[in-house]
C-alpha cells in the first residue's frame, strides 16, 4: 500500500512529511446505494439503452433550445 | 466599415467568430487572434488520454476553415490591451505576437472596433510545485498532453501485464481547480480500460480531488428527482466510485509533487502524502497574461482584469459572503462596464464569485472548486454575444441586445464512465439552471424536472455522437449553423 491518509499525530518520515497508516476513502462507509447486478446489466442492455438514447436526446434539446430562448 | 476582432479560438471564441462571419456582410472584417493553429475538441481528450483516439482525431487546423470563410486568421499571442486607443490614435487596439513559425517573435498591434476576449484558460501548473508535464505528473488539457498521457498510461498497463501493482492518482493539482468533471471521465475511463484488459486487480485507482463532496463538481452538487424521491449527485456518485472500487481523497490541495510522490494539505488542516506510480492532476486555470493600458500609456490592468487575470464584465463583483449570493451577480451580456465594445466570454470572464461553498484550511488554504464555464454555456455567451455586436453594427444598437446569463441558462453535460460501442457507459446529465436561483427555485436551486441524470450506455453514444457533431459544427460546414452551441 503505497497511499497515506493524514491522521492527526503521525509519525514523520525521512523528508520530514506526516504519514499515516490509513488509506484513502473507499467509500465503505458511504450510504450511496450499491447497484443491483439487473440495474448494472440494464445499463448496458441495447434494447433498453437504444430506447434510453431516444429519451436521453430529447431531454437535452429541451434543455439546449430552453437555453438559446 | 467595421472590425471586430476575436482573441482565442476556443469552444467560446471560435463559436462567436463563425457567427460574426455569417451575420456581418464582407464588408466588415471579422479577425481571430490565437497562438495555436488547431482546434481542440477537448471533451474527447480524454479518450486520447486512454489511448481511445489520436491527437488528430479531436482537432482540426484552423487556417483553411478561416480562409474558406473568410475570416481574418493570425496565429499569434495577444500581450496588451489598448482599449482607448494610444495617444493619437482612438480606435482601441491589442498588441500581439506572432507564434506561427515563419513569423515567430514579431509583434504587431491590431486595431478594433469590437473586441471578444476569448483567450480562455492559462493552464496554472506553476501554482503547484512539480505540477504539470513539465514537473511529475500528467495532463490531458490538451491533445498534446493527452498523447504523452496515453503514453504512459499504455506503460502502467505493460507493467500491470507483467504482475506488478500499480497506484494511479487523478483529480485536480490544487485546492483551487476547476474541471473536476473531467478528472471524473479520465478516471473512469482508465478503471474501464484496465477492467476490460483484466488488469484492475493489479491497479489502485485514487480520485483525489478539491471538492468537499463527491459530485460537487464545482456547481455545488445537483439534485435529482428518482423513483419518487429527491436524490443528490453527491449519493449517485459515491455509488459509482463504490460499484467500480475507485477509492477517494476529496476536500484536498495538493501543496507540491515530486517524483513518485505528493503532498497534500485537507480542510481540516491535516497533512498526507500519497505514493503514485502515474498521475494526472489538472491544473487550476488563471486568465491570459494580457496587460492594458490607457490612452496616455499608463497601466490599467487591474482595472480591466480581476486578480485572477480574467476580464472584468457586467457581473456584480461586490464581495459578500455565500448566504447572500445572487442569481443576479452573474453577468448577463459579457460587455465590459467601461468599454462597451470589450466584451469577454468563456472560461475568460472574471466570475462574480464560485458556485460551490468556498472554503478555507486552518492555514487559510483555500479548497473548493472554482465555477466551470466550458462546454454548452461557453458556446452560447459566444453565439450570443456575436449577436449582440452585429446588431451594434448592422442595426446601430448602442447596448448589447442578447443575453447569456448562466444563471439563466442549463447545460447537457456527458460525462464518459468508459469508452466502448457496446460496453462503454457514460453519466448523462441536464441541469437547470447551471448557477442555482434559490428565490426562483427554493429548496434545491434548480429545476427538479430540467435536472435529470442517469447512467449508461447510451450516455457513451451522446458524447460520441457530440464529438462528430461539435467537429462538424466547427469545421463550418454545410448547415453548421443549425447545430445548437
Amino acid at each position: 500500500m503505497s497511499a497515506t491518509q493524514p491522521t492527526p499525530g503521525a509519525s514523520h518520515d525521512e523528508r520530514g512529511t506526516p504519514v499515516a497508516r490509513a488509506v484513502p476513502d473507499d467509500l465503505g462507509s458511504s450510504t450511496a446505494p450499491m447497484p443491483t447486478k439487473h440495474t448494472v446489466r440494464m445499463r448496458t442492455n441495447l434494447p433498453v439503452q437504444v430506447v434510453r438514447f431516444g429519451i436521453v436526446n430529447i431531454k437535452m434539446l429541451r434543455m439546449v433550445l430552453k437555453s438559446h430562448n | 466599415m467595421a472590425r471586430v476582432v476575436v482573441l482565442g479560438a476556443g469552444i467560446s471564441g471560435h463559436t462567436a467568430a463563425l457567427h460574426l462571419r455569417r451575420m456581418l456582410d464582407a464588408r466588415h472584417e471579422v479577425v481571430v487572434i490565437s497562438p495555436k493553429a488547431d482546434w481542440n475538441w477537448i471533451p474527447s481528450n480524454i479518450w486520447v488520454g486512454v489511448g481511445r483516439m489520436t491527437g488528430t482525431q479531436v482537432t482540426f487546423p484552423l487556417a483553411p476553415v478561416y480562409a474558406k470563410k473568410g475570416i481574418d486568421f493570425r496565429q499569434a499571442k495577444a500581450v496588451a490591451l489598448h482599449p482607448e486607443g494610444d495617444g493619437d490614435q482612438t480606435r482601441g487596439s491589442v498588441d500581439v505576437v506572432y507564434t506561427l513559425a515563419t513569423r515567430d517573435g514579431e509583434r504587431d498591434r491590431v486595431e478594433y472596433d469590437y473586441l471578444i476576449n476569448a483567450t480562455g484558460p492559462k493552464l496554472n501548473f506553476a501554482a503547484t510545485p512539480g505540477l504539470g508535464p513539465d514537473g511529475h505528473t500528467l495532463s490531458v488539457c490538451t491533445a498534446e498532453h493527452a498523447e504523452l498521457t496515453a503514453v504512459a498510461f499504455a506503460e502502467v498497463i505493460s507493467k500491470l501485464e507483467r504482475g506488478e501493482h500499480q497506484t494511479l492518482v487523478i483529480g485536480v493539482g490544487h485546492g483551487t481547480c476547476t474541471c473536476e468533471g473531467a478528472a471524473f471521465e479520465y478516471t473512469f475511463n482508465v478503471e474501464h480500460e484496465l477492467r476490460m484488459r483484466g488488469l484492475r486487480e493489479r491497479a489502485e485507482i485514487i480520485y483525489l480531488t478539491n471538492e468537499y463532496e463527491l459530485g460537487d463538481f464545482g456547481v455545488g452538487g445537483m439534485s435529482f428527482k428518482q423513483n419518487g424521491f429527491v436524490t443528490t449527485s453527491q449519493l449517485w456518485t459515491e455509488s459509482l466510485f463504490k460499484e467500480r472500487g475507485v477509492k477517494a481523497i476529496s476536500r484536498a490541495h495538493v501543496q507540491k509533487v515530486e517524483e513518485g510522490r505528493l503532498y497534500y494539505e485537507t480542510l481540516n488542516g491535516e497533512e498526507g502524502t500519497l505514493d503514485f506510480d502515474f498521475a494526472m492532476l489538472l491544473p487550476p486555470f488563471r486568465g491570459a497574461d494580457l496587460q492594458a493600458f490607457d490612452r496616455h500609456g499608463d497601466e490599467i490592468t487591474s482595472d480591466v482584469f480581476a486578480p485572477n487575470g480574467f476580464l472584468k464584465v457586467d457581473a456584480n463583483y461586490t464581495a459578500k459572503p455565500f448566504e447572500q449570493w445572487r442569481a443576479e451577480d452573474w453577468p448577463r451580456t459579457y460587455v465590459t462596464p467601461k468599454y462597451p465594445n470589450l466584451f469577454g466570454v468563456g472560461i475568460a470572464f472574471a466570475p462574480p464569485h464560485p458556485i460551490s461553498r468556498p472554503r478555507k484550511s486552518p492555514k487559510g488554504t483555500v479548497i473548493s472548486p472554482a465555477p466551470p464555464r466550458t462546454g454548452m454555456p461557453s458556446g452560447l455567451m459566444g453565439r450570443q454575444v456575436a449577436r449582440s455586436i452585429a446588431d451594434m453594427i448592422q442595426k446601430g444598437a448602442t447596448t448589447p441586445t442578447h443575453t447569456a446569463s448562466m444563471a439563466e441558462m442549463g447545460a447537457a453535460c456527458v460525462a464518459s464512465a468508459g469508452a466502448g460501442f457496446r460496453r462503454g457507459s457514460a453519466a448523462s446529465m441536464t441541469m437547470f439552471p447551471v448557477v442555482p436561483d434559490y428565490v426562483k427555485f427554493p429548496g434545491y436551486g434548480r429545476s427538479l424536472t430540467e435536472t435529470t441524470g442517469e447512467i449508461g450506455l447510451a450516455g457513451h453514444w451522446i458524447k460520441h455522437m457530440l464529438h462528430v457533431m461539435f467537429i462538424y459544427k466547427a469545421k463550418g460546414r454545410l448547415g453548421w449553423f443549425l447545430v445548437p452551441e
